[in-house]
């Protein structure tokens, strides 16, 4: 059974590779990660050797940072790992022992297991010490690499019916963008706080699993046998529960389905449109603005790159008041960069709507209605932000003056990025596959030419925008007033750059609207 | 010419993917009025023919004409006359189920009152009520039909195209659909539906065509179609099917040796 799983699972990992260009992409990504962190993790701790004050923390850091990886990693990649979803062995006559130690054997193999593998046998080199104390130390890293495994699919097994649920997954996204903006904010911190306060850390984590296993092999290494035996004892004893839980969530995800998000008592519907932009029209254009609007912050995929954005346009201010630039008025300026970032968005407005845009087709919609009916949501959204972000710059500086031309700056920057995009947007439509594990996930048959296109586009929209950065660092180091006019032709060439592209989008769209849909359609036939 | 009475009308429609000819030339009348089944097995070219009709397809040849208008160059008032739902049912899903109704409703052009109107007055009879204020996305399939049944009746067409309408929903729903369709057939509206059950089609549709390898073999009033014997029956000798000889699978089936 054991050698059937293994065997799967590298059939998994071997498979990705004749998937789509995106799963290989991933795979040597995943492979272009992990070597370097391998190595390095390997290196550091093989180099501790003969430093104990450095050794400590070293180790420490090491094993719980690794911990906590398999911990959020299996959760994040849920859905594309079949070897992870018990349930989808649950019709198999499999005894549940069985069945554990398959998904166990299943779950060493891998990239992630392997790179752990060489980290750890750093540990081995930098910390064994001749005689007895290397068998404690071999001990203590086999310890960690099962507290690793266990712990991880004790979490995932036991989560596994949320995470089957359409809003577990959506859920995920969201830490998974949590994750890749905190992570390496708090690898800065790191070097900022230092030796000491990298020692506190690590005193702390010392009476955790991992940190215990970890001490297991430092005590053994500097010849402490009876502490490191100890300590030793209790990570085992750790693992063995996380594998007790694990066993008995398998029984239960097993048995129990998926929630659905249905059987809800009868309430009243928000409505589409909400009162934040109960202003639009009711009307074509009004119901496709209020649709995108609330796509938003419905659709996770939309959410996460909204997220991103809004969680570095409002950091701004906030680095700003940290700083010495709080001198500087004009920088409430710099929310108009927010608004070039924000109308980035407009390269692949009917990406998200994928099969589902047929109900526009269908209806009859003029292209036109449509098509600035996107328009209007993503100004009024980027707008509102970017406003937002202006006032707290003023907040922080005191340049309350500076808020209109910011405001009106950035409509003229929105209308410059999105003219170029609605041409883009019909040339070269990407659908955008509908994954809630991968957040970078793209669709692999058309994708290389259209996001060569759109980075095309980007670049158009960023050439078109000098004159704007032109005009505006020319007013600032001259003759501040001339900013009016700066702002007056931003606005202008904005609404001019907007009202062209949306006439030649409109244009070809028209009489293409079929070709529009089958590009972003799944094949089919019959 | 076609008659002019045809709800729907093709004429040498024709659609090919690649080397595989979907839909062959086919010459078509739907009468006005009328209960129509579309048939054929699976491939026959059905759904396609109906994306064509509907305006989701671009066809490679043949002409379309729908309650009098040609589709080439009336698009938009053919749109505003026909209501869609097509077979693999790709919603807006982030969207309440009043939600979607509304902005398919304003998408069609109707007046805001009216949408609202005839949106709660379906997911009433479509027994969503409850359900009006989740997701799509968290919609049963059985739910997703109606919602896009209700989505495609909203703007009361005349012609009416149903891609196996009855598919996964249950037979409480199933009797809600067929009388909310009598109902509108009724009142002048023609349905066009495909479908691979047989008894169903035999059950509601006066008129039906039969498709087979993206031609249409057989076409009129079903009892012209049908003849003596069965529609299954009949269906199955036009498409040249055969009956499994016995002895295929014998070691399955718990008295075997």
């Amino acid at each position: 059974m054991v050698r059937t799983f293994v065997g799967l699972k590298l059939r998994l990992v071997a498979n990705g590779f004749r998937l789509g260009w995106q799963q290989k992409l991933g795979l040597v990504l995943g492979i272009v990660y992990a070597v370097p962190l391998a190595l390095g993790g390997f290196v550091l701790l093989a180099s501790v050797r003969g430093e104990p004050e450095l050794a400590r923390p070293a180790a420490i850091m090491v094993f719980s940072l690794l911990f906590m990886g398999w911990l959020v990693g299996p959760l994040l990649g849920f859905g594309s790992d079949e070897t992870l979803d018990p349930a989808r062995l649950a019709l198999l006559p499999l005894p549940r022992r069985q069945l554990a130690a398959g998904l166990f054997a299943a779950s060493s193999v891998g990239i992630g297991a392997v790179a752990t593998a060489v980290v750890l046998a750093g540990a081995v080199v930098g910390l064994a010490p001749p005689g007895p104390g290397a068998v404690v130390v071999v001990a203590a890293v086999g310890v960690q690499f099962a507290l690793c495994v266990t712990g991880a699919r004790a979490l995932t097994t036991a989560l596994s019916g949320a995470l089957r649920s359409r809003r577990g997954r959506d859920l995920t996204v969201l830490v998974g963008v949590f994750v890749a903006v905190v992570v390496p904010q708090s690898f800065r911190l790191f070097t900022d706080v230092g030796r000491e306060g990298l020692e506190t850390l690590a005193g702390a984590l010392a009476w955790t699993p991992p940190g215990l296993a970890a001490r297991a092999a430092l005590d053994a290494g500097s010849g402490a046998l009876v502490p490191a035996t100890v300590a030793l004892v209790g990570a085992a004893v750790v693992a063995l529960l996380f594998a007790w839980w694990w066993v008995t969530s398998l029984d239960r995800s097993l048995t129990t389905t998926a929630p659905t998000g249905g059987a809800r008592a009868r309430r009243r519907s928000p409505g589409l449109f909400a009162p934040a932009w109960a202003w639009l029209p009711r009307d074509r254009r009004g119901a496709v603005a209020a649709k995108e609007l609330r796509y938003y912050g419905r659709d996770p995929r939309q959410r996460a790159g909204t997220l991103v954005w809004m969680v570095s346009a409002f950091a701004l201010p906030v680095g700003v008041a940290l700083s010495d630039l709080g001198d500087r008025r004009e920088i409430v300026l710099a929310a108009c960069a927010f608004a070039a970032l924000g109308g980035l968005a407009s390269i692949n407005q009917y990406g998200f709507e994928g099969g589902a845009h047929w109900m526009n087709v269908v209806a009859g919609t003029d292209v036109h209605a449509d098509l600035s009916g996107k328009n209007l949501a993503l100004t009024a959204w980027v707008l509102a932000v970017v406003g937002a972000v202006a006032v707290a710059l003023a907040a922080v500086s005191g340049g309350w003056v500076w808020v209109p031309v910011a405001v009106g700056v950035s409509m003229g920057v929105l209308g410059v990025a999105i003219g170029v995009g609605n041409v883009i947007s019909v040339r070269a439509p990407q659908p955008m596959p509908d994954s809630a594990t991968n957040l970078f996930a793209a669709n692999a048959n058309q994708g290389c030419t259209s996001g060569l296109l759109q980075l095309l586009a980007i670049t158009v929209q960023w050439v078109l925008l000098v004159p704007v950065a032109l005009g505006v660092a020319a007013a600032l180091a001259w003759w501040p007033p001339a900013m009016a006019v700066v702002m007056a032709v931003a606005l202008g060439w904005g609404y001019l750059c907007w009202r062209s592209g949306l006439a030649y989008a409109v244009r070809w769209l028209e009489p293409r609207q079929t070709e529009l849909l089958e590009a972003l359609s799944p094949r089919r036939a019959g | 010419m076609p008659p002019p009475t045809a709800a729907v009308a093709l004429r040498g429609l024709s659609k090919r993917f690649g080397d595989k000819v979907a839909v062959d030339g086919i010459d078509l009348d739907v009468p006005t009025g009328c209960f129509f089944g579309l048939v054929g097995p699976n491939g026959a070219g059905k759904t396609t023919t109906l994306r064509m009709v509907t305006g989701l397809l671009r066809p490679d040849a043949g002409e379309i004409v729908v309650d009098g208008l040609d589709v080439r160059h009336h698009a938009t008032a053919v749109k505003a006359r026909i209501g869609v739902l097509p077979e693999d049912l790709l919603l807006f899903e982030r969207l309440t189920g009043t939600e979607l109704l509304t902005y398919t409703g304003l998408l069609r052009g109707l007046a805001p009152d009216l949408v609202d109107d005839r949106a709660t007055e379906l997911l009433e009879v479509l027994g969503l009520a409850d359900d009006a204020a989740t997701l799509v996305v968290d919609y049963s399939h059985g739910m997703r039909k109606k919602i896009a049944l209700a989505a495609a009746l909203l703007h009361a067409p005349r012609v009416l195209f149903l891609d196996e309408p009855f598919e996964a929903i249950d037979p409480v729903s199933s009797r809600v659909i067929r009388s909310v369709l009598e109902g509108a057939i009724g009142r002048g509206a023609t349905v066009v539906l495909s479908s691979h059950v047989m008894e169903l089609v035999e059950r509601l549709c006066t008129q039906v065509a039969v498709m087979h390898a993206g031609r249409v073999v057989a076409t009129g009033p079903i009892d012209d179609v049908r003849g003596a014997v069965s529609l299954e029956d009949a269906f199955v000798e036009l498409v040249g099917a055969r009956d499994l000889d016995r002895g295929v699978l014998g070691w399955y089936g718990p008295s075997s040796g």
